[in-house]
């Protein structure tokens, strides 16, 4: 068969136009992702009984399995014992499995972030009459953010990467653009090296953009 | 004024302060010396409730809490009573001289920006530092830090100081203007003081009473004169010998 350059480039337009669905698909999932980790970081920092040990059996199972069999556990396994999943579709069934993936290794990170904060000044905020929700929105957070900014911006593109599962689940997004378009015509090589170079595009601008973003206002410390 | 009644705290096995009583009056200018690791440290957290005794009184300016029966917010009004001076200065590494010292009044005391600032101002410029106004604590020296910790503990206006050995993470040639701004304070203002430290000559001319501490409990206090020159207890008489032989090196 050969290689058709002009079938890829062709075609690369038809992928891009899934690049939406797949960054709507790692915003979304981030926006959430940053409220449960967070929730739960709170939750294990301040060691709340009995929430903490059911959100630490969570972070195990989550991070001892597959996210290819958590999303399909979530999307095939569960409409059939819950019927409330029933109406689910696969963008919402990834938008769930994506979320509870992520949030479970988040929250490590932004947990060593809170702890990065020392001691001494903690203890420094709490001497000066500060509640302990005062000491962690003046003292902790400000400080724990700069350290986790770079780490949680490669879990953004850790994430990005990760969406192109959602295609196992009917989602159309750029990995399943590419392997339609592939089938349809056979050329399997024009159509993944089009994902390959879109997912490296948007990945390696996003990076940039973070190292930046990085540069300019995190690290003034 | 702080009365203290029969205090005690345990780091697990190991009991580090073995019913500590101990008043202080108004004014007054209290040094509490003796060997390391023999609680006082502990005592002063204790007050400040950074450490939680197990059992005791702690009566800070009025405010009285007892260490078996208190809720939360009984341990954030004691906080307010005291302001304290950590050993490693502690201030905020991401806020500025400014922010650090308006932090309190602000967030605490809920004054206004415009009033905790006039005011932070106006402490920085009596300590002579002005200039450092916007500065972030990591491009100051340890003296200055601890001058700008000092000038925080200032601005919140409690009654009752703790220093816990101000001077000792610093360099010796900036040891100096530190013990210098405490006497100031010592002398200028009506303010309670609790010091912890091993500067002994420092602790001599700055205190009205000297108390010694050796493994969790007080062994001894007095004036300076009766304390440093007439001491009683033969472990007094021990650690004196020690910083005599040391200061002659």
């Amino acid at each position: 068969m050969g290689f058709d350059f002009s079938y890829a480039v062709k075609h690369f337009l038809n992928v891009v136009q899934y690049a939406g669905t797949t960054m709507r698909m790692a915003l979304l999932t981030m926006a959430i992702t940053l409220v449960l980790a967070f929730a739960i970081t709170l939750v294990r920092y301040y060691h709340v009984k009995v929430a903490e040990t059911i959100v630490n059996i969570y972070i195990d199972v989550f991070r001892g399995t597959p996210l290819l069999v958590q999303l399909f556990f979530i999307y095939f396994g569960l409409p059939q014992i819950i019927p409330g999943f029933r109406e689910m579709t696969g963008f919402q069934a990834a938008i769930i499995g994506l979320t509870l993936n992520t949030a479970a290794y988040m929250t490590e990170d932004m947990r060593s972030a809170l702890e990065s904060v020392p001691i001494g000044q903690i203890e420094s905020g709490l001497s000066i009459g500060m509640t302990d929700l005062q000491v962690m929105r003046h003292v902790i957070l400000p400080q724990a953010v700069k350290v986790a900014f770079p780490v949680l911006g490669n879990e953004f593109i850790a994430l990005i990467k990760n969406s192109s599962l959602a295609f196992s689940l009917g989602v159309r997004e750029i990995m399943a653009e590419s392997a339609l378009l592939g089938t349809s015509s056979g050329r399997f090589f024009e159509m993944y090296l089009d994902a390959f170079i879109l997912y490296f595009i948007i990945c390696k601008i996003l990076s940039m953009i973070l190292k930046y973003v990085e540069k300019r206002h995190v690290k003034q410390v | 004024m702080i009365h203290i009644e029969n205090l005690h705290k345990k780091f697990g096995e190991l009991e580090v302060l073995k019913g500590v009583d101990l008043d202080v009056q108004n004014g007054e200018v209290v040094s509490i010396v003796g060997p390391s690791g023999t609680g006082k440290s502990t005592l002063l957290r204790c007050i400040n409730y950074l450490e939680r005794p197990e059992k005791g009184i702690i009566d800070v300016d009025g405010f009285r809490i007892d260490a078996e029966h208190h809720s939360r917010k009984d341990v954030y009004t004691l906080r307010k009573q005291s302001s304290m001076i950590f050993q490693n200065f502690n201030l905020i590494s991401n806020k500025t001289v400014l922010e650090n010292i308006m932090l309190s009044p602000v967030v605490v005391q809920k004054k206004s920006k415009e009033e905790a600032r006039a005011a932070a101002e106006e402490i920085l410029h009596k300590i002579g530092l002005s200039d450092k106004i916007n500065a972030k604590p990591s491009t100051l020296s340890g003296g200055q830090q601890q001058r700008v910790a000092i000038a925080r503990a200032i601005a919140i206006g409690a009654n009752v100081m703790l220093f816990d050995e101000p001077t000792s993470a610093l360099d010796p040639s900036l040891v100096g203007e530190v013990l210098n701004l405490i006497r100031d304070l010592a002398q200028t203002h009506q303010r309670t003081m609790l010091i912890v430290t091993h500067e002994m000559q420092f602790a001599h001319t700055i205190s009205d009473r000297i108390v010694y501490m050796d493994a969790g409990v007080i062994v001894e206090q007095g004036s300076p004169d009766e304390f440093f020159n007439h001491p009683k207890e033969e472990k007094t008489k021990q650690f004196l010998k020690f910083y005599h032989l040391k200061d002659k090196e």
